[in-house]
């Protein structure tokens, strides 16, 4: 039963969150009193709420005699390479200008699926992109980014 | 009313208010068209675009993405069996059986037929619901407001198809995240983890493009099915308005509406549920129920209309109290509060002109895609062959310059992507990623209100309970939160029994 280990995991996972956010507030901020609610307050509550909810859902399978058991993990390869994607166009857009921002993601992106485009599509879907975005971002909406451009 | 009328045409009829709306309506369209990519990941992905638009014009756009899926959702249903949005998931059960009959042409002329009758219906709704509401919320104060908005979240966990614990941490998850930065009363940080950028809060964008985009994009990439069906079954010369169809569908068209512009106005159900029910009733009033599920007619135009009928009366508990009962609808109160609009019973004597422009606009906007959908189904075809490895660098690259767009912040995109990690790991164990949005954007006003309440009561939280309105809407959400998890319970044992 795969269910109930995703649900034992999740549920491990949230409870510990809720604790953290609890006992952080508890240790950083002012709590105050419920007439005068503290910049902690509101945060603590959420959070220990949200380790008990984490209980309701781990604890329940573990009652009833489940114990965890292997299940699929996430699709890493598509997880990997979309990921990626996003951080490398984070990198380079600042110093390198928004075309080679895009080119790189598009590149990474293109890892995600099982079949990869050749060379060729791919230049041609970089450049068909590149002009989408100089078209829509560039000339629509002049936010000022810059297409092209050299830190040094 | 007459004058509030003629000044909401008078908006939506400008000739940018309407480009913008026939934006709004075929980008909804396109990316209703496209499996995966539901109406969520399409809004956050344009809410960027609209920072430059003044806020009516913002609201129309949106809005129009919002119905314009609903339309071409049942396009990919019908045509090839997958939902391009869950609401039209039901569509599939008798859509796609006419389609392999030669008959899809038909099944998407009916479609856009019920779904423009679903509209029309709801938008009437809206206009009778929306004010008479509004007026009476005028008296509602903090304790009221906070009692709704935890009905609104309980009901919205309460409804969705798993478990009730599951959607409320997910809630619960969302109220925290937007605790992140300044707390106004103290003006003391919170949760930034000492990251300057953090100060500002988490946005709304990153968090819906990480968590809903990203996502989907992951799910998506991997599976490369082929799509295929029969290209003559939908040509133009095929469109003919079946008569014998058209006299079957008027009643369940009707019955659709009401239901959905009932279910739609709830907080918590919304045009999917809608969809469901609609055509549930449909097969137990029809004579010949074993017709459903082999391509009968009301399977289509009854939950069609319904999901429209909600999709349109969703706005009324979200413009009128300021409570989105959805995961859309909290991005769309989210788009104005932006604009620096907060919505609620002001909201109608306020800002006419938005309010009325706004719905003025859905007639607009539902009559183009009545007229607009019929010639350009082959474009939707064409779409729907479209490989996923040639869309999704797209749409990714629309998320990475959206977001960067916002405050020409790099910072932004890391959050994207730090949510996008979070919401592939939810969709890897099964946690539903909307009640996330939802709690997020409610969180803050519910701190506010709650805090406030407090003070006024003097530190007594029985005030929440001695107020009747309040005490009444606080015992709905209970009753709802036990059924919810009665009904799970129950559903779970009988799949143990099984």
């Amino acid at each position: 039963m795969t269910n109930a280990s995703k649900d034992m995991l999740g549920g491990a996972l949230l409870f510990a969150a809720g604790l953290w956010v609890t006992l952080y507030c508890v240790a950083h901020y002012d709590l105050g009193s419920l007439r005068r609610m503290g910049t902690g307050a509101y945060p603590a509550l959420a959070g220990s709420i949200l380790a008990l909810l984490g209980l309701a859902i781990a604890l329940p399978p573990l009652l009833r005699g489940d114990r965890p058991t292997r299940f699929a993990l996430p699709p890493l390869q598509a997880s990997a390479a979309v990921l990626g994607a996003v951080l490398a166009f984070a990198l380079l857009v600042r110093p390198f200008g928004l075309f080679p921002a895009i080119a790189a993601l598009v590149s990474l992106s293109s890892l995600a699926g099982e079949e990869r485009p050749t060379p060729g599509t791919l230049a041609a879907m970089i450049a068909a992109l590149c002009l989408l975005a100089w078209l829509v971002f560039g000339l629509g909406l002049s936010l000022g980014l810059h297409m092209l451009d050299w830190p040094w | 009313m007459i004058d509030n009328i003629l000044l909401g045409l008078q908006t939506a009829l400008a000739p940018v208010t309407l480009g913008y709306c026939f934006l709004g309506v075929f980008l909804g369209t396109l990316v209703g068209v496209i499996p995966g990519i539901g109406p969520l990941t399409a809004i956050s992905m344009l809410l960027p675009l609209t920072y430059h638009l003044d806020p009516t014009t913002s609201l129309i756009m949106l809005a129009g993405i919002w119905y314009g899926t609903g339309y071409g959702g049942s396009t990919a249903a019908i045509l090839v069996n997958i939902p391009g949005t869950t609401s039209s998931a039901i569509s599939c059960l008798d859509g796609h059986p006419m389609a392999l009959q030669g008959k899809g042409a038909a099944a998407l002329l009916m479609t856009s037929v019920a779904s423009f009758v679903g509209g029309v219906i709801g938008i009437l709704m809206l206009m009778a619901f929306a004010p008479t509401i509004a007026r009476y919320a005028l008296g509602f104060g903090s304790a009221e407001y906070f009692s709704l908005m935890v009905l609104g979240l309980v009901a919205a966990s309460a409804v969705s198809d798993g478990s009730v614990a599951k959607a409320l941490a997910m809630v619960v998850l969302g109220i925290l995240f937007g605790t992140v930065g300044i707390d106004l009363y103290t003006g003391d940080e919170r949760l930034t983890l000492g990251i300057l950028e953090m100060s500002n809060g988490i946005g709304l964008v990153p968090l819906a493009m990480g968590v809903f985009g990203i996502a989907e994009v992951v799910s998506n990439a991997g599976s490369g099915a082929r799509r295929s069906f029969d290209r003559a079954s939908v040509s133009l010369r095929a469109m003919r308005l079946p008569r014998a169809e058209v006299a079957r569908s008027i009643l369940p068209m009707l019955r659709g509406s009401g239901i959905g512009g009932f279910f739609g106005a709830l907080p918590g159900t919304g045009p999917s549920v809608a969809s469901f029910f609609a055509y549930a009733l449909e097969k137990r009033l029809s004579r010949t129920p074993e017709r459903f599920g082999k391509g009968a007619i009301e399977g289509i135009t009854a939950p069609e209309s319904a999901n429209n009928a909600a999709d349109q009366t969703a706005f009324v508990p979200t413009l009128t109290l300021g409570i989105p009962g959805s995961a859309t609808m909290a991005l769309m109160l989210g788009a104005l509060t932006i604009h620096g609009i907060a919505p609620g019973p002001k909201l109608l004597t306020d800002q006419p002109m938005l309010f009325w422009g706004l719905i003025m606009s859905f007639w607009v906007g539902n009559l183009m895609l009545l007229v607009l959908n019929i010639p350009m189904i082959g474009l939707w075809v064409r779409l729907l062959l479209v490989p996923n490895r040639y869309l999704y660098p797209a749409i990714l690259m629309f998320i990475a310059i959206g977001t960067l767009s916002l405050h020409n912040a790099t910072f932004d995109i890391w959050l994207v992507a730090g949510f996008g990690l979070l919401g592939i790991v939810m969709r890897w164990l099964d946690f539903p990623a909307a009640p996330i949005l939802l709690g997020f954007v409610l969180g803050p006003m519910m701190e506010e209100h709650f805090r406030r309440a407090m003070l006024l009561s003097r530190g007594d939280p029985m005030t929440f309970l001695e107020r009747p309105v309040s005490a009444v809407v606080l015992l709905v959400a209970a009753g709802m939160l036990a059924m919810g998890i009665l009904s799970h319970r129950k559903a779970r044992r009988r799949l143990a029994t099984s």
